[in-house]
């Protein structure tokens, strides 16, 4: 026999969290390789479209240019249903749902389906930018730029609205959640997800705050891909990077700003949020040095676009 | 006096030399056509001038009256380089109209008139994405004089147009010629640079010959 099952009465291969968590992967297979066969061949399939998509002249979509806005918010409609049912079933209270909304994480533990979520929330947007980046870059960078008088002042002029944006999107994602959560016929209080939070206001924080930091550096990771590499694909494939390394298997240290859950907890206090805020503040100051190099650099970018 | 000047250029790209120790002169009041074949290094030539991409050694000089300290590319220059310069979401008349908001040096009227000038209909409804390829070269073109630019680097500016169009924009060019203006453009139609050019540089083992 090649392999087996530890558990024969679960089809592994039907569970997806088998694949994104070790621990699950080890308790799934023996050998706990071949877990990795079927993610590894996702990864090299998705390369290859990536790369196909690449010649044959990019990624851009051939949709109405607001699809995929409505698709993305669509997803995170669904995602906030999605935490809604999952609360509902195991009978916890509407503080439960906000917990999950806001911080990203359910308090019983790692959920693979919230973690999409939260990935298609966080990374979604930035391949929104992705999309909006790729469109100025295609059609009238030269164009733009020369009125605008320098590479920087283009820079600031195309970014800034994005930071502006990022807690807009968050607004009505909230307000969506806490419509779900009053209306959501909650009947259970089985509420175990807000011990040890010192005040309603530090979800609200992680959420708002370290959420548009977290935005922000995904935002600036994506355009400095793009711009370095001169391929708006090397931008999506960086979000892929992204999304993987994230994975609680792999992001042991916690150092990948990921889903709003990976940077702490919030159980551990109003010092853990603000720790993360500094953490990722540190890492927004660094991606925006780097932003303004490459792109005050002309020997950088353009040459790579000729 | 010239306008611009390039001073022993050198500029490869990806080991592959496009100018070895190119110079040029390109003065003010004339037209200057400028050929070469395909992947000689015409838009390099025209991204170099407005400053878009360096030259690895040499000189790039722009008159003083079209720079500033605050600015890195130089001021009223109106280019078309190897973008379409449109959004195509948008109609002809908005995109035009997003890119004159930059400077805010223009309104509606100037924006209609360069539609006209270069004819393409200010009141169409289309979107840029459903114009012929001709139309998207209007565009292009009506963007490039719409704010009234002093100096047009335009990289064949007569592609896809239908005959009516080419007389049209070559009168634009004489026009602007006639008042004072610089044109610096490319075209692979010879007839195109025999009516127009006062003088022609040919781009051609890596170095800029002036041929008349």
């Amino acid at each position: 026999m090649l392999y087996s099952f530890r558990n024969p009465f679960d089809f592994a291969p039907l569970d997806f969290a088998n694949f994104f968590l070790l621990h699950r992967a080890f308790d799934a297979y023996d050998p706990i390789a071949i877990a990795f066969v079927p993610v590894l061949v996702a990864v090299a399939l998705c390369f290859a479209v990536a790369r196909y998509t690449d010649k044959q002249g990019g990624t851009r979509l051939k949709l109405p240019v607001r699809w995929p806005l409505l698709v993305y918010l669509a997803l995170c409609l669904l995602g906030i249903l999605y935490a809604w049912v999952y609360e509902l079933q195991l009978g916890n209270s509407p503080t439960d749902l906000l917990f999950v909304a806001f911080y990203g994480v359910s308090a019983s533990g790692y959920t693979w389906t919230l973690y999409l979520f939260h990935s298609t929330v966080f990374l979604g947007f930035a391949y929104l930018f992705q999309l909006r980046l790729t469109e100025e870059l295609d059609a009238r960078i030269y164009y733009v730029a020369l009125r605008r008088g320098s590479p920087l002042r283009w820079l600031a002029r195309f970014v800034l609205p994005v930071v502006g944006r990022a807690p807009l999107l968050l607004l009505p994602l909230a307000a969506m959640t806490f419509v779900v959560a009053v209306l959501g016929n909650f009947t259970g209080s089985n509420s175990d997800a807000i011990e040890g939070i010192p005040h309603p206001g530090w979800i609200l924080y992680q959420f708002f705050v370290n959420g548009t930091l977290q935005l922000l550096c995904y935002v600036l990771i994506t355009f400095i891909v793009s711009w370095v590499s001169g391929r708006t694909v090397a931008g999506l494939l960086a979000l892929g990077t992204i999304l993987v390394l994230s994975l609680p298997a792999l992001n042991v240290g916690q150092l990948l700003p990921a889903a709003l859950n990976s940077m702490g907890y919030l159980e551990l206090g109003a010092s853990e949020l603000v720790r993360i805020t500094v953490v990722l503040t540190i890492y927004l100051v660094i991606l925006t040095v780097i932003t303004t190099l490459v792109v005050g650099n002309r020997r950088l970018f353009f040459n790579e676009r000729i | 006096m010239p306008v611009i000047e390039l001073e022993k250029v050198t500029k490869s790209f990806k080991g592959v030399p496009i100018f070895d120790n190119a110079s040029a002169t390109f003065e003010a009041g004339k037209i200057h056509g400028i050929v070469g074949p395909n992947g000689s290094g015409k838009s390099i030539l025209f991204k170099m001038i407005c400053g878009f991409i360096l030259p690895d050694t040499g000189k790039v000089i722009i008159d003083s009256q079209y720079q500033s300290p605050s600015r890195t590319f130089p001021e009223q220059f109106g280019v078309i380089i190897d973008r379409p310069g449109y959004l195509p979401q948008k109609t002809g008349l908005d995109n035009l109209r997003d890119l004159a908001k930059i400077r805010g040096a223009i309104g509606d009227a100037e924006i209609r008139d360069a539609m006209e000038k270069v004819g393409l209909p200010p009141g169409l409804k289309q979107k840029a994405r459903n114009y012929s390829l001709g139309m998207k070269q209007k565009l292009a073109l009506a963007q490039a004089i719409m704010e009234d630019q002093k100096v047009l680097i335009l990289d064949e500016p007569f592609n896809a147009l239908d005959a009516d169009s080419v007389d049209l924009v070559r009168n634009l060019l004489k026009k602007h010629r006639e008042q004072g203006r610089t044109v610096i453009f490319t075209s692979h139609n010879r007839e195109d640079i025999d009516l127009l050019a006062d003088h022609t540089l040919r781009i051609s083992n890596s170095k800029l010959e002036r041929i008349s």
